[in-house]
């Protein structure tokens, strides 16, 4: 890129993606709208099934088989990735677009040595390199993440490492290259607990260290709140809240975002009921008309726009400083009718 | 690894053993076989003699302990038809046998591999019915009723192909032919389904992810990860190939194995047909052992579990 | 082996819904969706023809006027098919009906093996639910028992026995009655070990019933099914094993017919009428592709499977 560039590393604009169905494709991402800025951390929260996998993977164009982007644009550094052709996407996977999975025991070859899978990575964007060349690097890169031993490990099989270590050898696999643009899907989900702080700490001095922004995907608002700086909420395939993170747990504008939120269990509700928004999301093919969460939400009910209109999502105007003189930024932005109305309270049962 | 190793190669010793002494008692259920081997007119002294002679007349715990030192020594009997050590009348007919069954075994193996990638590779679901449903047909008619049609196509009608013996390069085409399609059937659907299982492991979409195009990922990852269930069935599989060729040698008058062991069987010649089962049992037991080991060698989980 | 169609993740609902997206409410007529799901896939119904034809051979053949598969007639010798009206089938190189012939070997080939699948079913599932069930030294030695037949080559073993007490339809049942339980033994097994624990097994037991009773009661009902499904595919696999040694001279003797046999003889006259045997192969044709046909019913055999693609299986 010669043109020097400034705007968004990414901006997923309008997104949908499609399966067909038995009556028709259903919609299972339906118009998803985010930016993320050079090295942002860009978090992603939503219930499964809320469609954040599949958004992610429509970046990387590794959408399973019958699953197809419908419709809108996926600009990286201003080129449409939809419109790409595979052999330039297969330019940017490993290069400048990186992926770091779930699982890292099934998202390895466990017939391989975890070295050669990073020699693979290494290799597959730097012609040129020599065995040597190449194995200093596979060992230089597992050094970074914290790997003991990295030339003795690098030997080994995926089975003979732990749940821990295995991420991180993903970590480095999808640092190999330096990307512009990090994804994790849920990196530390299928971690023990113990194991997941040491993780994230990996992953955040990585891309700090190559200058990546990152789309980290979770359900877990406790690693928003540590690691985000800005933060998408999706329900049932669609965007719901884009805000920064500490206006999202201060003042949440979306009903729902106020509903995950009095879902964790914190001081002040021990003793009591733990609260969960009631009810579940709609199957894919059975949203319904006007806003998707409308069935659930605490301040929606019997409102006839809830009901009949679908919300957009749309800029909110930057709220009043905080007593103590905290400045907000604008940039927030829900997609609901009465977007705003004092709904934390509300859920905890407090005054407005 | 060692402990895998003993056990296996204690189970194929075992096996063998087995054999021998199945072999032992159905050599010994003949009956003496004096009777056989002398002319008609012989006194029941002379067919003593000769079946003291032969050892037929010790304990049968005797005979049993010189036989197993006899086979172990490599005296596997001589041939009541012919004054020729059974051993040596299996040994000079088995370079024929090997021949079919070798280039048999390899070109049903290659072929099955091309197909198998060429499915994955178009990622065609039709290519892939052609194969099966071809194959379910080819299952459906036995090696020698194929193998029949086959003459009657190439040696009858079109004359091409010579339909009897094994004179020329020409005439291992058939025979070969007939086994190799058999064997491509059972190799076909057993690496096609091998290659899905690979493709559906999520490393499969890592490695994409870091920028692997289609063709490298099944040829790095997925066909390498596909040798081991494709190694355990051809060393199962050795079994019906060897029963496969008799079969087949006794539809093109083949002088292989098969032939010379359904000869003895309709001139009761004992001494052969057991040296020829010991020989099979032998080399079968051999295979099947080499192929578990090599397995457990190229399986990483195994060897250090 | 997996045969994943979609990830798991992904849950794209299989109910047809009421609404679409957009909202608008369709729906399809119900007989058009019961009508989609209920249809006998081609190679099933093409299937059950090809063994009905066969089984309606064997067993009809008799009933016909001028059933004789052993009369022999030197003068109406080696007639083709559809010549003489006498002879529908035609007449091999003694004479004889070449319909009636036909009509006895799919009898006795079909019957010998089914009884070589009912003994391996009997044995397998005897030894297999035992070993699964009493667990312990009984377990090793019967699966030291199964090793060891694996490891033999059957057709060599019955050549050898016959070679001592000349070759029978008797001895071929019950060699191959004895060599091929393996696959039955291996899956009631793995079946009787995963019941054994279960309340509804340990509960008799613990009100003093007998392992026999719970084993008779319990355990072979669920085993049972299992077993059917694989003699029902298995019945193929034997009827080409036993073809083959009837082709080598070693099953049921001269002159009741089988298929084997017939081609064997057919053969010497492939130049002159190949029809010989070309005839009983077809018949054996049709009985093994459609075994298998139908039979793909039940298992998961067929076209299925994962093929290569980016996002994960296909």
């Amino acid at each position: 890129m010669s043109i020097t560039y400034s705007g968004p590393l990414l901006s997923v604009q309008d997104l949908t993606i499609e399966v067909a169905g038995d009556d028709g494709p259903v919609r299972l991402v339906d118009g998803v709208t985010f930016d993320v800025h050079q090295d942002e951390v860009f978090a992603l929260v939503g219930e499964s099934g809320s469609g954040k996998s599949l958004t992610v993977l429509a970046i990387m164009d590794l959408l399973p088989p019958g699953v197809q982007i419908a419709s809108g644009r996926i600009l990286f550094r201003g080129r449409d990735l939809a419109q790409l052709p595979e052999a330039e996407m297969r330019r940017l996977r490993g290069k400048d677009l990186a992926m770091v999975f779930q699982d890292p025991m099934s998202a390895l070859n466990p017939l391989q040595r975890v070295g050669r899978q990073l020699a693979e990575a290494v290799k597959l964007h730097a012609s040129g390199l020599n065995r040597k060349q190449t194995a200093d690097k596979v060992h230089n890169l597992l050094a970074a993440v914290g790997v003991p031993d990295p030339k003795g490990r690098a030997a080994s099989y995926p089975h003979q490492w732990s749940g821990g270590m295995r991420q991180r050898a993903m970590i480095a696999m999808a640092m190999a290259h330096d990307p512009g643009l990090l994804i994790a899907d849920e990196p530390t989900t299928a971690l023990d607990v113990t194991v997941q702080a040491q993780v994230m700490d990996v992953l955040a001095e990585a891309r700090r260290r190559a200058g990546s922004a990152m789309i980290l995907i979770t359900h877990d608002l406790g690693l928003v709140a540590e690691a985000a700086d800005r933060v998408a909420v999706m329900y049932s395939g669609r965007v719901v809240e884009t805000s920064d993170v500490h206006q999202l747990f201060s003042s949440p504008a979306h009903p729902y975002t106020a509903g995950l939120l009095a879902s964790i269990l914190g001081e002040g509700t021990a003793g009591g009921r733990a609260f969960a928004i009631p009810g579940s999301p709609p199957a894919a093919a059975e949203r319904p008309i006007g806003c998707a969460f409308q069935p659930r939400c605490h301040i929606g009910s019997g409102r006839d726009e809830c009901t009949s209109a679908r919300p957009v999502l749309t800029l909110l105007p930057a709220p009043p400083s905080d007593a103590d003189g905290t400045e907000h930024s604008a940039g927030r932005a829900a997609a609901c009718h009465f977007a705003g109305e004092s709904t934390l309270h509300l859920l905890k049962g407090q005054p407005a | 690894m060692p402990q895998y190793l003993i056990k296996r190669t204690g189970q194929a010793v075992f096996t063998l053993f087995c054999v021998l002494t199945f072999a032992f008692i159905l050599g010994r259920a003949t009956g003496k076989p004096a009777g056989l081997l002398l002319p008609d007119n012989a006194t029941p002294a002379e067919v003593d003699a000769l079946n003291g002679a032969l050892g037929f007349n010790e304990p049968l715990h005797v005979q049993y302990l010189t036989f197993l030192a006899n086979v172990l020594g490599g005296d596997f009997g001589m041939s009541y038809r012919q004054r020729e050590p059974a051993l040596v009348l299996i040994a000079e007919r088995l370079p024929a046998t090997f021949e079919l069954a070798f280039w048999s075994f390899l070109l049903g193996l290659v072929l099955a591999l091309l197909a198998a990638t060429a499915i994955q590779l178009t990622g065609s679901r039709t290519l892939r019915s052609i194969f099966i449903w071809g194959g379910s047909l080819r299952q459906s008619v036995p090696d020698f009723f194929f193998a029949l049609l086959a003459v009657l196509l190439f040696s009858v009608a079109l004359g091409m192909l010579p339909s009897l013996g094994r004179t020329s390069p020409a005439s291992l085409v058939l025979p070969v032919l007939t086994i190799a399609t058999g064997q491509f059937v059972l190799y076909v659907r057993l690496i096609d389904a091998a290659l899905s299982d690979q493709a559906g492991q999520d490393y499969v979409r890592t490695a994409f992810s870091k920028g692997q195009s289609r063709a490298r990922v099944l040829f790095s990852h997925m066909l390498p990860n596909s040798v081991l269930p494709v190694l355990t069935m051809a060393g199962l599989n050795l079994g019906s190939l060897l029963g496969g060729t008799v079969v087949v040698e006794a539809v093109f008058a083949w002088p292989g194995l098969g032939q010379v062991l359904t000869e003895a069987v309709s001139q009761r010649d004992f001494p052969i047909v057991q040296a020829g089962l010991l020989v099979v049992a032998l080399i079968f037991v051999s295979v099947n052992l080499a192929v578990d080991l090599i397995a457990a060698k190229v399986d990483p989980r195994v060897s250090l579990a | 082996m997996t045969q994943q169609l979609l990830p798991n993740e992904l849950a794209v609902p299989a109910v047809p819904s009421a609404t679409d997206p957009q909202g608008k409410v369709r729906r399809r007529p119900a007989a058009a969706r019961g009508k989609r799901r209920a249809a006998a896939s081609p190679a099933f119904v093409a299937g059950s023809v090809m063994l009905g034809l066969v089984l309606l051979l064997a067993a009809g053949g008799a009933l016909l006027p001028g059933y004789d598969p052993f009369g022999q007639n030197l003068s109406a010798a080696m007639r083709k098919p559809f010549t003489d009206p006498e002879h529908l089938l035609g007449t091999d190189s003694l004479g004889r009906d070449m319909l009636s012939r036909l009509s006895l070997a799919s009898f006795v080939t079909l019957g010998i093996a089914l009884a070589v699948v009912i003994l391996n079913a009997v044995i397998g599932t005897g030894l297999g639910m035992a070993a699964g069930y009493f667990g312990g030294r009984l377990d090793s030695a019967i699966t030291t028992l199964a090793d060891v037949n694996l490891a033999m080559p059957v057709v060599l073993l019955l050549i050898a026995v016959a070679a001592v007490t000349g070759p029978s339809a008797t001895l071929t049942i019950a060699t191959l009655g004895l060599t091929y339980w393996v696959g039955y033994a291996r899956v009631s097994r793995n079946l009787a070990r995963s019941l054994r624990h279960r309340d509804f097994v340990l509960a008799p037991l613990t009100q003093g019933g007998g392992h026999g009773w719970v084993i008779r009661k319990h355990i072979l009902p669920n085993v049972f099914s299992q077993t059917l499904i694989i003699a029902a595919t298995d019945i193929a696999t034997i009827i080409l094993i036993e073809s083959s040694l009837e082709y080598l001279g070693l099953g049921v003797q001269p002159p009741v017919p089988s298929w084997g046999s017939m081609i064997f003889e057919g053969q010497k006259y492939l130049g002159t009428n190949p029809w010989l045997a070309i005839l009983p192969g077809i018949v054996m044709f049709l009985t093994v592709a459609g075994a298998q046909f139908t039979s793909q019913r039940f298992t998961a055999e067929g076209t299925t499977g994962a093929l290569l693609r980016k996002g994960r299986a296909a």
